[in-house]
């Protein structure tokens, strides 16, 4: 599998490029952390808990399967979500980006470290959990007051073969539906606990990893198959983040973004 | 139900199944309200159960994964499902607990089990490993189908 090749924006500002969890610089995966830090720290619509809380409680707005096959939005949707939340990363620090978590790499030891580590220099580690609502009409009785994970056998995760697979499924409602149904699905559930529910599975920090993989995969396709997706009829459908529509997230450069298999730095002088 | 053996099937134009590029097996109406799990599918096996093993087992086929909503925790109503637009000015998405579709490719396992003109399909849920759910109170759905694509 390759990624795309990076390109200017129409603005000529670089690409930020997305790189897997294991792929983090030490420096990159601070800046993560602190960004989340700060967002899980906000109360008000730019707080971490605001934007999970689009996805499942209180506002269950995420688009998943349902019973009209071919007016799914689950791709789209999900990369507008990200989007804004990347953007809310970003205000807190701009060096701080969303990476992807690589199933396959995680075949052996599971859940990335990055993530799973309960502290990190002595401090909690923002990327292990996050506070779920306290203020909720119903609670059910094992209601926990912060995320928690019950991960399976970390060789029941998918492997390269099965997302080559999905990717090599010509039609785009049935790669989306493969992709979504079969890996999305059962990363979820594999996970178990909180984001083994569409109630809280966007509390846990994990999630947005775990949907950065998804997207990876919607670009990677959209690469082998020289096509964005979704027909020309579904351009125009409202997403429900600001003007983004369905034809406004086709392309990731168009969204300031790429997804890179390794980048090297070279600095050139002071300050490179 | 935790378990379902359908009655026996046809093998889309026994003559013709290795022709066909590709078997699914369907399942519409499908309730994800309570929490994760598998489906386990096991062509020819109605003895499988959560035990019987999948890798290098030819009569496994492959599994569905339903990604569940959790246990309601709004107030009264706010998981009943509205089944529709309430008048000609309603544009609002589906209900969240709309019943949902899933699709199987069950091609190759087809291929290898079947050897006649019929088979059945085995569904063995694995529940979520937190315990919140019985396996049995997780599996429901409205229409199971065979769709063969030549």
């Amino acid at each position: 599998m390759s990624a795309a090749p990076a390109t200017a924006t129409s603005s000529g500002v670089a690409l930020r490029h997305r790189v897997s969890v294991d792929g983090l610089t030490a420096s990159q995966l601070t800046a993560l952390r602190n960004a989340t830090a700060k967002m899980q720290a906000i109360g008000d619509n730019r707080g971490f808990a605001a934007l999970a809380g689009i996805h499942g409680w209180p506002q269950y707005r995420c688009k998943h399967s349902s019973e009209t096959a071919r007016a799914r939005l689950f791709l789209p949707w999900h990369r507008a979500y990200l989007y804004e939340f990347e953007l809310s990363l970003y205000e807190q620090d701009s060096t701080a980006r969303l990476p992807w978590w690589d199933w396959p790499a995680s075949r052996q030891s599971g859940i990335p470290a990055a993530y799973a580590d309960e502290d990190t220099d002595g401090q909690p580690n923002p990327l292990a959990g996050s506070a779920l609502p306290t203020d909720i009409p119903n609670p059910p009785q094992d209601w926990t007051a912060a995320t928690y994970r019950t991960p399976a056998d970390p060789a029941e995760l998918p492997d390269a073969k099965a997302i080559e697979a999905i990717i090599g499924i010509a039609d785009y409602y049935d790669f989306e539906l493969a992709l979504e149904t079969q890996l999305h699905n059962l990363v979820h559930e594999w996970v178990g606990g909180s984001m083994g529910e569409v109630n809280t599975a966007a509390y846990d920090p994990l999630f947005w990893a775990h949907h950065t993989m998804v997207d990876r995969i919607w670009s990677l396709w959209q690469s082998a198959h020289a096509s964005p997706g979704p027909p020309q009829s579904t351009f125009a459908t409202a997403l429900g983040f600001g003007e983004l529509t369905v034809g406004a997230v086709l392309d990731t450069a168009k969204l300031g973004y790429d997804y890179a298999a390794s980048i090297q730095h070279v600095a050139i002088g002071a300050g490179g | 139900m935790d378990r379902y053996t359908t009655p026996a099937l046809d093998v889309p134009t026994a003559s013709d199944v290795y022709e066909h590029d590709r078997v699914d097996l369907e399942l519409q109406g499908v309730e994800h309200s309570a929490g994760s799990y598998r489906v386990r599918v096991f062509l020819n096996s109605p003895e499988a159960d959560a035990s019987t093993p999948t890798g290098g087992n030819p009569n496994y086929a492959g599994s569905f994964y339903i990604f569940g909503h959790g246990p309601c925790l709004g107030d009264e109503g706010h998981c009943d499902i509205r089944t529709g637009p309430i008048h000609a000015y309603d544009l609002r998405p589906p209900h969240p607990l709309t019943p949902q579709y899933h699709r199987l490719p069950i091609t190759g396992a087809l291929r290898q089990v079947a050897d006649g003109a019929s088979f059945t399909a085995t569904l063995v849920v694995v529940a979520n490993r937190g315990g919140q759910y019985e396996a049995a109170d997780l599996l429901a759905f409205r229409r199971l189908s065979v769709v063969a694509y030549s």
